[in-house]
């Protein structure tokens, strides 16, 4: 078994990565503990030395998605009875918005949650997800939701301001998002653009109301945000840039995306590939000096799983900039036909690494494994691995105070922190 | 052009569909352009308006065709007069769920662009003998405008239409719906009368009647509708009069009338005519093999709040077993919440306490990652493939645990294990259909599993020749419950005693098999959920159960111990290792004197066993001023075996703390869930969920408290907090 969220998971991660928005759950109370608790660990918005008591109803204690506690009653009355207690309770507690999202079990009872919001006079600050991609790809729930977040809050037709873009893709759910958010609106403002929103990804609905703004959108991780992309596209004229060579993970895809997006946007891409290039100098004096007696990194071998882009990126910059192997690369479920993964799958057959792609990274017993942090630590602790690097927040992820990233030249050279601070302890 | 949107309801068999084709044939004979949607498993609706062919439902289209390959021109299909056919379908009888099924048409019809707008006429013709959910979809404003009620004259199709009226009222808080009542006559006595008492009580007009006729038949047999068999006979007249009501709704002269249904007592007097009230007899459980009474939680017992479910629960449980497969017949979602914390649990327990890491998990967890499709038509295959899976792995031993949607949708899981069972004789498959939370909360589930894997203990067997005891009922969530356990198992050692099974943490088939071969059952802890475990177990294992839970701190460790060593007969040892560990239990409680002596402690915390700490206390010399219970789910008695001599106040709020922390004025408090406020000013320490084993288990907690109680009241970054909220 693997521990991959669903589309379930997906779409309420995306409602409670806006800034302002809360999602409450229509279900059990057992299906809401996890996401509150992420959603509370990886994007805090309250004091938590005031913590809700157990006892008060739909919270139970915890602070975000609060829930109508389903019972086997209400699967077969209906839970109309306890959103008419829960929604005006939550609306007043001054949200931009709610988002009644329906359990599994839920969608099933088939409540007519809009007509029920209409009646209840909700309907304005509250929208509602009847079936929710349950079992589907993380980042088709998560897509589909912005998606109708966009449709749901009719945003304004407003004119075009050049050099001003939206970041999309970025969700709550990578680890480090705010790092990796701050640093490309870091990168775009040496490109002389200014980020008006980043939907999913901490961006207000004021923020998101403004996005019409844009001139362009950037798909920075293409996966989550296909339908986003789209409907911005179709109604609101917005083009969207998406990097040949995926996310920008590694200083070459980096520069990559950089030219890209200058080309798209008519910006000056030198300042930051200067940037870039100052970071790729740092690197080159650490690294001459502290490589291993054994030549590791080279020679190291890795395991990837994640999503396409990061994959693609990832793989290409390990192997070619420091000579690591791939020994198993996977992609996310409902990946497989993008375009990120035929052309990492190009690269892989193109390197002699054919059987690479989507081996067991349990069998492979890799020296790094980077992905996903349960899966990681399994592997560590059972001897198949020797370091994980988390790609993904969690609700028992690791806790850090200072932001860091894995995008652009800071995250670069995280990167190659971790990796340097690990090998310095391989035997040969 | 025009836009009417109808629905037309009524009991299976009817003559719904008959009616529906015909008024569909009516108004395309009359130019009008018209959608006919079929709301019915049994896909039947437009038989009549396609010459008898069969179309393509949208709930087969759904499973067989890729969201992205989807086309309208795949299921709407071309019957008489040009009208569009749309047939929704339905899973296979007696699997999945039909009103989901609804749902999910509608949902596709949206999606790939099949609009009532684009017609004069959007007719959805809906099986009303099932008003749920799912089937009352067209009822919804967004579809319905209006409504006609299809109905004979006998009672079970008037107690459908009834029903059908109710479920309207549902729906239409602010406005009309109803057009009014279709009489499709069987030929009955008093037949007429039946539906006129009816149609006047409920205040419904009967729009038409449609007399019994033999041309029905013969047109049906031709595979086609009145209109088009037999356009100038007087029914096919009637279905004319029909669409031109029905086109009225449109206009001013058209009217819809509120749903008022009767109570069945109502309908027993208006339909049938029975006045006198019988009440049925009541059937006497004696007189049948009375089964016994399953053990429910507390929470299930009082209608509180459910925490986590029943499934989670028994997946714990299972999940121990560290040589069988646990499958969870569930969506992806459902798996990966418990998934998480198991594996997270596990990963600690080696990390912090340097425990072997046991691992495994991965492997022998999966899931069918259930998906609508699945809730729609069933997910019995995906279960019938996961199970084969497992046995191709080489798991012996399997258990099937069920969440919500399983359970809602009905899916035969004894079915499904039966055939799988019967290709691979030599696997045993267990069920535990929890049904997600259906059947109650995260300790019912582990009840639920106990008592599943109780049927895997051998009968009988002799009694091992070292003597040996099985362990019950151990806290596995807990990251420390290995580490914990070492104590215990020091102790049993000193005594020559093995533990033969825990039962149930980390355990294999072999050692659960040989459960009975232990001569003695130490129960871990004395909180509900594990009295209950215990009462499972003793029903079907003749092991008697130690009367003592296992000890935490000096007291409970040395009573404990002495009680074993008599069973056993090893008192003399016992009082051996007592002495050596009351020499050191001294010497570390001379320390900690100094700084607690005399120190007013509050305690606030869930019902659980706290005695540990009144014990370490009372040695101690510090003073108890309280204790406040705080609410759980799960209990509401302090545990104890002591009398206190401070007061225990029950529903114990965050307020009624903080107020007892300024009136009260504690040196220190020690607590569980929930934290401290930043206002409460008091030195604290948490009470852990489990606080260890053995002789100097309290004494650690203490030795804790001494360091706690000697730093600054509160640290600097709590002051950042204020303001905020």
């Amino acid at each position: 078994m693997n521990s991959d969220p669903d589309g379930f998971i997906g779409t309420l991660l995306a409602i409670e990565g806006i800034s302002d928005a809360r999602a409450v759950m229509n279900g059990p109370n057992g299906c809401r503990g996890n996401p509150a608790y992420f959603s509370d660990k990886h994007f805090p918005r309250e004091n938590s030395l005031n913590r809700r008591s157990f006892e008060e109803p739909f919270f139970f204690g915890q602070s975000r998605i609060p829930c109508t506690y389903l019972e086997s009653d209400d699967y077969i009355n209906g839970s109309t009875q306890k959103l008419q207690e829960i929604l005006p309770l939550i609306a007043k507690k001054g949200d931009a918005f709610l988002a009644v999202i329906n359990s599994p079990g839920a969608s099933l009872i088939g409540d007519d949650l809009n007509r029920f919001l209409a009646c209840a006079g909700l309907d304005n600050i509250c929208m509602a997800f009847e079936s929710c991609g349950y079992s589907k790809p993380f980042h088709e729930g998560f897509d589909h939701t912005i998606a109708e977040v966009l449709k749901w809050l009719r945003l304004n037709s407003l004119p075009k301001v050049k050099k001003r873009v939206n970041l999309l893709g970025f969700s709550i759910s990578q680890k480090y998002w705010q790092g990796n958010v701050a640093e490309i609106k870091h990168i775009c403002e040496l490109l002389g653009l200014y980020v008006v929103s980043v939907p999913g990804a901490g961006s207000s609905v004021s923020e998101i109301r403004e996005s019409t703004t844009a001139s362009c959108n950037i798909a920075v991780f293409p996966e989550y945000c296909k339908k986003t992309a789209e409907f911005y596209e179709s109604e609101f004229g917005i083009p969207v840039v998406c990097s040949y060579c995926g996310a920008p993970a590694g200083f070459t895809s980096m520069e990559i995306w950089i030219k890209e997006v200058a080309d798209a946007t008519g910006c000056d891409p030198k300042p930051a590939l200067e940037e870039i290039r100052k970071k790729r100098t740092l690197a080159f004096h650490k690294i001459s000096r502290y490589f291993h007696e054994a030549g590791y990194p080279k020679g190291a071998t890795f395991a990837v799983r994640c999503d396409s882009s990061f994959a693609l990126s990832l793989t290409v910059w390990l192997s070619e900039y420091l000579g690591m192997i791939p020994v198993s690369v996977e992609v996310m479920p409902g990946e497989d036909d993008f375009e990120t993964t035929k052309r990492l799958k190009e690269y892989l057959y193109a390197n002699n690494f054919a059987d690479v792609f989507k081996a067991d990274p349990y069998d492979k017993k890799p020296q790094f494994y980077f992905g996903e942090g349960l899966t990681g630590k399994d592997l560590c602790l059972s001897g198949r691995c020797k370091i994980s690097v988390e790609l993904f927040n969690r609700t028992n992820s690791d806790i850090y105070f200072k932001e860091k990233t894995f995008l652009g030249g800071e995250g670069a050279l995280w990167i190659l922190e971790l990796i340097f601070d690990a090998v310095k302890d391989f035997s040969e | 052009m025009i836009s009417i949107k109808i629905a037309v309801y009524g009991k299976g068999g009817i003559g719904k569909s008959t009616i529906s084709a015909n008024v569909s044939a009516a108004f395309a004979k009359k130019g009008y352009s018209v959608l006919q949607i079929g709301c019915d498993p049994k896909h039947d609706s437009t038989r009549l308006l396609l010459g008898g062919k069969i179309p393509v439902t949208v709930l087969d289209y759904i499973r067989d065709v890729l969201p992205a390959d989807r086309h309208p021109e795949d299921i709407i299909y071309k019957g008489y007069g040009n009208v569009a056919c749309v047939e929704a379908g339905g899973p296979e009888p007696g699997v999945g769920c039909a009103g989901r099924g609804i749902i999910s048409t509608f949902e596709l019809l949206d999606e790939i662009g099949i609009k009532s707008s684009l017609f004069d006429i959007t007719l959805y013709d809906v099986l009303g003998d099932v008003v749920c959910g799912g089937f009352s979809v067209p009822i919804r404003r967004e579809y319905a405008d209006a409504i006609y009620i299809v109905t004979s004259g006998e009672f079970m199709a008037i107690y459908a239409a009834n029903n059908i009226l109710r479920g309207i009222r549902q729906f239409t808080e602010t406005k009309n719906r109803v057009a009014g009542i279709i009489y499709n006559a069987r030929g009955l006595l008093e037949e007429d009368e039946c539906v006129a008492r009816f149609s006047k009580a409920v205040k419904l007009p009967v729009i038409v009647s449609v007399p019994r006729s033999e041309i029905f038949a013969d047109a049906e047999k031709d595979g086609c509708t009145l209109i088009e068999r037999y356009p100038d006979s007087d029914e096919a007249g009637l279905f004319c009069k029909l669409a031109e009501h029905m086109k009225n709704l449109e206009s001013e002269t058209g009217f819809l009338y509120p749903a008022l249904p009767l109570s069945d007592e109502e309908l027993e007097n208006t339909v049938l005519m029975r006045y006198e009230k019988i009440p049925a007899d009541k059937f006497r459980l004696s007189e049948i093999r009375v089964t016994e009474k399953k053990c429910i939680s507390n929470s299930v017992k009082n209608k509180k709040p459910l925490i986590g479910c029943a499934f989670a629960g028994a997946v714990s449980v299972t999940a121990q077993i560290t040589d069988a497969m646990t499958v969870m017949h569930c969506p992806k979602s459902c798996a990966l919440m418990i998934y998480e914390k198991m594996l997270d649990t596990s990963q600690s327990s080696a990390v912090r306490y340097n425990d072997m890491y046991s691992g495994g998990l991965p492997q022998r967890m999966t899931t069918t990652d259930m998906t609508d499709d699945d809730f729609i038509f069933g997910g019995e295959r995906k279960l019938e493939d996961a199970l084969e899976d497992s046995i191709d792995k080489g798991f012996k031993t399997i258990f099937v645990i069920t969440a919500c949607p399983p359970g809602i949708i009905g899916d035969n899981i004894k079915k499904v294990i039966s055939s799988v069972c019967e290709k691979n004789p030599d696997i045993c498959i267990i069920p535990i259909e929890t049904d997600g939370n259906l059947t109650g909360d995260f300790a019912q589930g582990e009840m639920d599993a106990y008592r599943a894997l109780t049927c895997l203990i051998n009968n009988g067997g002799s009694k091992n020749e070292r003597p040996s005891v099985n362990i019950i009922a151990e806290k596995y969530l807990a990251s420390n419950a290995d580490n914990n356990i070492k104590a215990v198992k020091d102790l049993l050692n000193k005594l020559d005693i093995s533990v033969n099974c825990r039962f149930l943490i980390r355990s294999n088939m072999d050692s659960i098999r040989k459960f009975n071969e232990a001569a003695l059952n130490l129960p871990a802890y004395s909180d509900e959920t594990s009295a209950n475990i215990q009462k499972i177990i003793s029903s079907v294992s003749d092991v008697p159960f130690f009367e003592k839970t296992l000890p935490t701190g000096f007291r409970e460790t040395k009573e404990w111990l002495l009680s074993i060593a008599e069973i056993f007969e090893r008192q003399d040892v016992a009082l051996r290792v007592i002495a050596e560990e009351e020499k050191e239990y001294q010497k570390r409680l001379d320390a900690l004197r100094p700084i607690l002596k005399g120190k007013n402690v509050l305690i606030s915390t869930y019902p659980k066993s706290v005695d540990w700490i009144f014990d370490i206390a009372s040695d101690l010399g510090m003073n108890i001023l309280k204790v406040g219970l705080t609410y759980s789910p799960f209990s509401e008695e302090l545990p104890s075996c002591r009398s206190h001599p401070f007061p225990v106040e029950k529903n114990y709020s965050i307020e009624m703390r903080s107020d007892d922390i300024k009136i009260l004025n504690p040196d220190f408090i020690l607590h569980t869930y929930p934290s401290l406020k930043s206002s409460d000013k008091v030195k604290s320490a948490g009470i852990p969920y489990c606080p260890g084993f053995g002789f100097s288990a309290a004494l650690a907690h203490a030795e804790r408290w001494t360091k706690l109680i000697s730093y600054p009241l509160s640290e600097g970054w709590k002051r950042d907090g204020e303001g905020i909220i």
